[in-house]
């Protein structure tokens, strides 16, 4: 049920960039709908005093939270300028352009996300 | 190149036999197609083979199936531009009636659902509807579809929602709401804005991708979302709605 939903013989089939797009699209909304609950938790800590806020933060405070923050930072990346896309192809008439907007995509999100690298990761070295 | 492999998808549904791909070494010929390739072996191989063909042309869409991981017309894919290693399936989302031959009867019932034919509502003329060269160039390009089912088999929305009216439906949609000669358009706008309508496509554009006659059906789609929103907030109002 849940490869129905995943398009995983679809993909199989069908192996076009397009699909691929789509169901990073899909994973992409999915991951942010559960991210948006664990950022209510932790900002939430707040009511509970400096203290629990401060521990709540600090938890993300190592490599595997600078991990999550930067994926978390792709996944917001891709599926804003993706929608964007999407947007501009349904209401411009670009739908035959949508490839070139995709690759358009691909830059944008490659171009934040390198120049992102050195403010997730503290422990890289600033001045290369 | 003077041999191909063909591997071809075999089952018969009635015969509970397992689905599976058998092969076949066909003699290669200069500018061969994969339905001939396909002819040479139902003729000379094994006369069992179920597959459905009609013009050899690309004119009437019968012989539209999964070649080597696209789906497209078997007579107008060059066997050259494939390789030796040829994998052929039928089309996908319809049930299979016989090995590369599918039932296609959901196809052409959601085909039927947006009344595709001309509507006329004013005076029929007594000889015929006039159409000047400007709206005769609206249904450039759009006109072409064959109605051969790539579109269809590659929609994931198809899979998910059995009851999606589906890309071919809308284009042809399209085609008949552009014409100048055709007063059908709310009529249609009413069942393609529906639960199963245009809305519920997820714009991953791979009917446009796998269209062999490069139709732009995401294009449609989008045309008709459009439409059907000024219609709603037009109140249907024909006069204000412009394509």
């Amino acid at each position: 049920m849940l490869s129905k939903y995943l398009y995983i013989k679809e993909i199989s089939l069908n192996r076009s960039i397009n699909l691929f797009s789509f169901l990073l699209m899909r994973l992409t909304g999915i991951a942010l709908s559960v991210f948006l609950f664990l950022h209510i938790w932790t900002v939430g800590q707040v009511q509970k005093g400096n203290d629990s806020f401060n521990q709540a933060m600090s938890a993300y405070n190592n490599l595997a939270g600078w991990i999550m923050e930067y994926l978390l930072l792709l996944a917001v990346l891709y599926h804003m300028f993706n929608g964007l896309r999407l947007i501009a192809a349904d209401f411009y008439n670009l739908t035959e352009r949508q490839k070139g907007l995709l690759w358009i995509v691909v830059v944008i999100v490659a171009v934040i996300a390198s120049a992102s690298l050195f403010v997730f990761f503290p422990i890289l070295p600033r001045n290369i | 190149m003077d041999r191909v492999i063909f591997e071809v998808f075999r089952f018969i549904p009635e015969e509970k036999s397992e689905p599976h791909f058998d092969r076949f070494e066909v003699p290669y010929t200069k500018g061969m197609t994969v339905l001939q390739g396909l002819l040479y072996i139902q003729s000379k191989l094994d006369g069992s083979l179920g597959l459905r063909f009609a013009c050899r042309a690309g004119i009437c869409g019968s012989c539209a199936m999964h070649i080597n991981g696209v789906y497209r017309l078997a007579c107008e894919t060059q066997v050259s531009l494939l390789g030796e290693h040829i994998r052929v399936r039928p089309l996908g989302h319809l049930p299979i009636i016989k090995d590369l031959v599918v039932d296609m009867t959901e196809f052409w019932e959601k085909y039927k659902l947006v009344k595709p034919y001309l509507i006329h509502s004013k005076n029929v003329p007594e000889k015929e509807f006039l159409q000047s060269v400007d709206d005769r160039e609206k249904l450039t390009r759009i006109v072409d579809c064959i109605l051969c089912g790539a579109c269809y088999a590659a929609c994931p929305v198809v899979d998910t929602h059995k009851d999606y009216i589906g890309p071919h439906a809308f284009a042809k949609a399209n085609r008949f709401i552009r014409d100048s000669r055709d007063d059908g358009t709310f009529e249609r706008l009413r069942i393609i804005g529906g639960e199963d309508g245009v809305f519920r496509c997820h714009t991953v554009f791979s009917c446009q991708e796998v269209c062999p006659k490069e139709i732009n059906a995401s294009g449609s789609i989008a045309e008709l979302k459009m439409l059907t929103t000024k219609a709603a907030f037009t109140a249907f109002d024909r006069s204000k709605l412009k394509m």
